[in-house]
């Protein structure tokens, strides 16, 4: 469960900040140098809310209106198509089907199936301190009003559509908070 | 931020669908993760902070072992500052906070300072 609290002064030239599963208030305080600025963080942990026996998530109402496009009441794999993987974790009685039952019998589980071994790879070693950091180039996410983007590509500020991590090299350090919207 | 693979996607292998809990396929494009991310900055009033997107293949995430959560500081040099162990029991924003501080050369905060709230306003 994803709880945020944020505390912005002037915005500091650090990277970022995200997070899933816990609850971080941030906290940016201006220095008496106007190049360097704190990062304070605190972390609250907030367990997953209890899960309701009352009301049954809505997942089955989603993915009907999504999938079920023949409206016969049960969603196949042709009318899911989002991969093998994704379907089998829905389909819990197995029987290539997904139907409200399906969802309901799962409830409001998070217990982990078999881990994803496509993402935590064994073999492959988290960096560690001292070593020099896998650079990428991703793609930035801008969040501004369409007229404002305009307005600022016509003044030739137009952000750049995607970040590289070598390129803060000799510049500034760079907060990586890996997470997600759930 | 670095978006990442869902913890918890409802049809992924570690589903939450309790009360509350954001509902979110795993993405299987990349157009539609760059979307899920752009709600999620938005729902959690974050779209101040620089945010990025993981490829589809997943492959930054991979390399930093990074699911479901995790946070690093890259120095200047490029190199590793810190690297905290995998969320969500390894995710421990003062650590992070603490090595920010110490690239910065700036004394450790008090760890009982009270965090001041001030109100978000929009920077032109």
């Amino acid at each position: 469960m994803l709880r945020w609290k944020l505390c912005l002064h002037p915005l500091s030239e650090l990277g970022l900040a995200v997070l899933s599963t816990q609850s971080v208030i941030l906290g940016f305080s201006p220095m008496l140098c106007a190049a360097t600025l704190t990062l304070t963080l605190l972390c609250q942990q907030e367990e997953p809310p209890a899960s309701s026996s009352l009301a049954p998530p809505p997942v089955w109402e989603i993915l009907k209106e999504k999938y079920d496009t023949n409206h016969d009441g049960k969603i196949s794999p042709k009318e899911h198509k989002r991969g093998a993987d994704a379907f089998a974790n829905l389909d819990t009685d197995g029987d290539g089907f997904l139907t409200q039952a399906d969802i309901e019998a799962a409830g409001d589980r998070m217990k982990p199936r078999p881990k994803d071994r496509k993402i935590r790879n064994r073999l492959v070693l988290a960096p560690k301190v001292g070593e020099v950091a896998p650079d990428f180039e991703l793609r930035l996410l801008i969040l501004k009003d369409v007229d404002v983007e305009k307005k600022e590509a016509a003044k030739g500020q137009a952000h750049p559509q995607a970040l590289r991590l070598s390129s803060f090299i000799g510049k500034k350090p760079v907060a990586l908070i890996f997470g997600s919207y759930t | 931020m670095v978006y990442i693979s869902e913890a918890h996607a409802f049809d992924g292998v570690s589903p939450n669908t309790a009360r509350n809990a954001p509902l979110v396929e795993e993405p299987i494009t990349f157009e539609e993760r760059f979307a899920v991310a752009g709600k999620c900055m938005v729902s959690l009033s974050l779209k101040r902070l620089p945010a990025v997107v993981d490829g589809i293949d997943n492959q930054v995430n991979r390399n930093y072992q990074a699911q479901p959560d995790r946070m690093y500081l890259v120095g200047k040099d490029g190199k590793i500052a810190y690297a905290g162990k995998r969320g969500p029991r390894g995710f421990k924003p003062k650590e992070l906070q603490k090595a920010i501080r110490k690239e910065l050369g700036l004394e450790v905060l008090n760890p009982q300072a009270k965090v001041v709230e001030t109100p978000q306003t929009e920077q032109e």
